[in-house]
């Protein structure tokens, strides 16, 4: 046996010396890139199949989201903000600035999520009825694509025209060939969620066509600080004309922001790739855009000042509520209607609506390294798992309406439905006197102890955390020994239906 | 750039040599090596999972390699499969004169099936234990044996010499996970 083994490692050795990694790297690492970038859409928008879905894949709720700057930053409820539509000029194909996009196959029921590369989410899904391809576009418009002479498709998404060649009488898409398709992607500032001054303002950089956030931006003194929504922070100082320059998804691109006394933002999109210089000015009120250079199309933008408006669904929040009394001991909120609130009190240890009920119950920890090493095989986090039989819990969802919904672990009602209509959340809290003192935070792109993802295609939504360290007491509330309940909800994007059950005890 | 794009190029600039040439044990190809290092690659920098550094990247990228492997021998046509059955058999019968030939290790891998090829790698390269190598490769631990213990026979003919196809459990010499952490 060492003979063989030592004859192997010398083999090993003496290959390495043949093998050229600047090579490998300048030949691979643009598609590599790509699909890695592909697949962290498809998961960070919450539609990914059981081989697209791995450890952490919906495991951080809408901190993974590719909005979740948006959705969970700084805006308070009531406090006035800015909302802005985009609208995206119809141009001749000739005109139409290329797009990076990748067909991803969710699995086996024919469907197929439409993303652009480097993270930004999803733009259309499609699957194949009698020799079509139906198409839903990201605003829920549906069209029906007949096949050319030449067996392929072609469809047009938000003024950019794809042309995508599936294989002939298949229901998978065996070769996909997509035109337009050098990186070009347009961008733009949403207007600051909060100006009362209160709180650091922040702006929202939304990829233009799907309204997708890329990152977040606010100031810290003279720096500007961008959060990544595919992870990561730039802190950026002023460059020597007073703008900042950042790069996000790739190299590619690179926005310029200026900002004035009054509070004013210019971002510039240079036109590293494209040639183009759009200047889009961002007011802290009402943005308009003031001037346009481009030789492509840009997106026109629209801002009004709007008031948000309860509604049925409670706005999510981990902050802690606060009592009469001026403590920050939470007590019952009467405006707290949710289950993932700080202050929500259950009226009962389980409860459900007709097909949406959680379950759960006591496992340990040891139990869940079984489950991720069945699930996850050799990616299984078990350096993150132990591996004593401690106490931990487990929760399903059985929604029934998994496919093509945004899964979190975040409330439902505070994701965004523009992209997908209907999102389903599933996490823990901590519960004492049958109210919820203890939350998981969902602003970071990692809760600590908890998985939650889903055992393939049609699978439940199952919930895992085997480390309490990862909820967050309410104000001074203390979570030890606290009860753990499994809550859960889902959206349609107009009504969050709870359900949560008892799971420690 | 997102954050895992920098590992990502370290890995692939830095560390490909390595891992090309573990690849290139299990397939027997340059190209094809280099087609299973790019899945592993994807398949392990999808995960989501946040790599502080390429030492902890390759050894997960390095582990994905041999399942990589195996699937895609899985997803390859039956007549694929059976021109590589035939390979193996033509291996078999590599007679002693041309002993000089089959010396070379790689060439007595490359006689092997795929899937031999893999438990072969898996035991007596990475030094993992029948349990583990069925784990990986998501093979019964009596597939496993079997394959190990044809391989052992067709290994000793080819290379003149005695291979210990043990299927005893070991302990790992280098545990996976460490085996791509450079000092």
């Amino acid at each position: 046996m060492s003979g063989l083994q030592e004859r192997l490692g010398a083999a090993v050795e003496m290959d390495a010396l043949d093998f050229d990694g600047s090579s490998f790297a300048e030949a691979r690492f643009g598609a590599v890139r790509g699909r890695v970038a592909r697949r962290r859409a498809a998961r960070s928008a919450g539609i990914g199949g059981a081989s697209l879905v791995g450890v952490g894949a919906v495991a951080f709720g809408a901190g993974q989201m590719p909005w979740s700057g948006l959705v969970l930053g700084a805006n308070p409820a009531g406090s006035p903000s800015v909302e802005c539509t985009t609208s995206m000029p119809d141009a001749a194909a000739g005109d139409v600035p290329d797009l990076a996009v990748a067909w991803t196959e969710l699995g086996g029921n024919s469907l197929w999520t439409f993303s652009q590369e480097h993270g930004t989410g999803t733009l259309a899904t499609a699957h194949f009825e009698g020799g079509f391809l139906v198409v839903t576009d990201f605003d829920g418009k549906q069209s029906t694509v007949e096949p050319g002479a030449d067996g392929t498709y072609t469809i047009k998404l938000g003024g950019y025209e794809v042309t995508s060649t599936f294989a002939d009488g298949q229901d998978t898409p065996v070769t996909v060939a997509e035109g337009n398709t050098a990186p070009v992607m347009t961008a733009e500032l949403v207007a600051p969620s909060s100006d009362d001054g209160s709180s650091p303002v922040s702006w929202a950089i939304q990829e233009s066509t799907s309204g997708v956030v890329l990152a977040t931006a606010r100031m810290e003194g003279a720096n500007l600080v961008v959060v990544e929504s595919a992870g990561g922070t730039q802190t950026l100082e002023p460059q020597g004309d007073g703008t900042y320059v950042v790069q996000l998804a790739g190299q590619e691109y690179r926005w310029a922001f200026t900002i004035d006394g009054q509070g004013i933002v210019t971002m510039q999109v240079d036109g590293e790739s494209s040639g183009s210089e759009d200047i889009v000015t961002v007011g802290s009120a009402t943005p308009s855009i003031t001037s346009v250079q481009s030789s492509v199309p840009v997106p026109s933008v629209t801002c009004e000042p709007v008031t948000p408006v309860p509604s049925a669904s409670a706005s999510p929040s981990v902050e802690p509520s606060t009592s009469p009394d001026g403590s920050s001991e939470p007590s019952p909120a009467t405006d707290v209607d949710s289950p993932f609130q700080c202050g929500f009190v259950f009226d009962a240890d389980e409860h459900g609506i007709d097909d949406v009920r959680a379950f759960g119950a006591e496992t340990t920890d040891t139990a869940i390294r079984a489950v991720f090493a069945d699930w996850y095989g050799n990616q299984a986090p078990t350096t993150e798992v132990g591996d004593t039989g401690a106490i931990a819990y487990h929760a399903t969802l059985d929604a029934g309406a998994l496919t093509g919904a945004q899964v979190t672990a975040a409330d439902p009602a505070s994701v965004r439905h523009d992209v997908l209509p209907n999102a389903v959340g599933l996490s823990f809290v901590a519960v004492r006197d049958a109210m919820v003192v203890g939350v998981i935070p969902t602003e970071t792109n990692h809760a600590t102890g908890l998985v939650v993802d889903s055992d393939g295609e049609g699978g439940p939504l199952e919930a895992f955390l085997w480390n309490t360290d990862g909820l967050t007491a309410c104000g001074t509330a203390s979570v030890d020994g606290a009860d753990i309940y499994a809550v859960a909800g889902t959206s349609d994007g107009s009504a969050v239906d709870y359900s949560w059950i008892k799971v420690s005890g | 750039m997102a954050r895992w794009e920098p590992i990502l190029d370290e890995v692939m600039r830095e560390r490909a040599p390595r891992l090309l040439a573990y690849a290139n044990l299990l397939t027997g190809d340059a190209t094809e090596a280099q087609d299973v290092l790019q899945d592993a690659l994807v398949r392990t920098f999808s995960r989501g999972r946040a790599f502080d550094n390429a030492n902890l990247a390759e050894a997960y990228v390095r582990r994905a390699i041999p399942s990589v492997f195996i699937d895609r021998l899985r997803k390859r046509r039956a007549a694929e499969r059976a021109h590589e059955r035939d390979v193996a058999i033509g291996g078999r019968d590599v007679p002693v004169t041309d002993r000089d030939v089959v010396m070379d290790v790689r060439a007595a891998l490359a006689a092997l099936p795929p899937q031999e090829r893999a438990c072969v790698v898996l035991r007596f390269y990475d030094d993992l234990t029948v349990p583990q190598i069925s784990a990986q490769l998501s093979l019964a631990e009596g597939t496993v044996k079997r394959y190990l213990s044809d391989a052992s026979g067709r290994l000793a003919s080819m290379l003149g010499e005695d291979v210990d196809a043990s299927t005893e459990a070991t302990l790992p010499v280098v545990t996976p996970g460490m085996k791509g952490v450079r000092p």
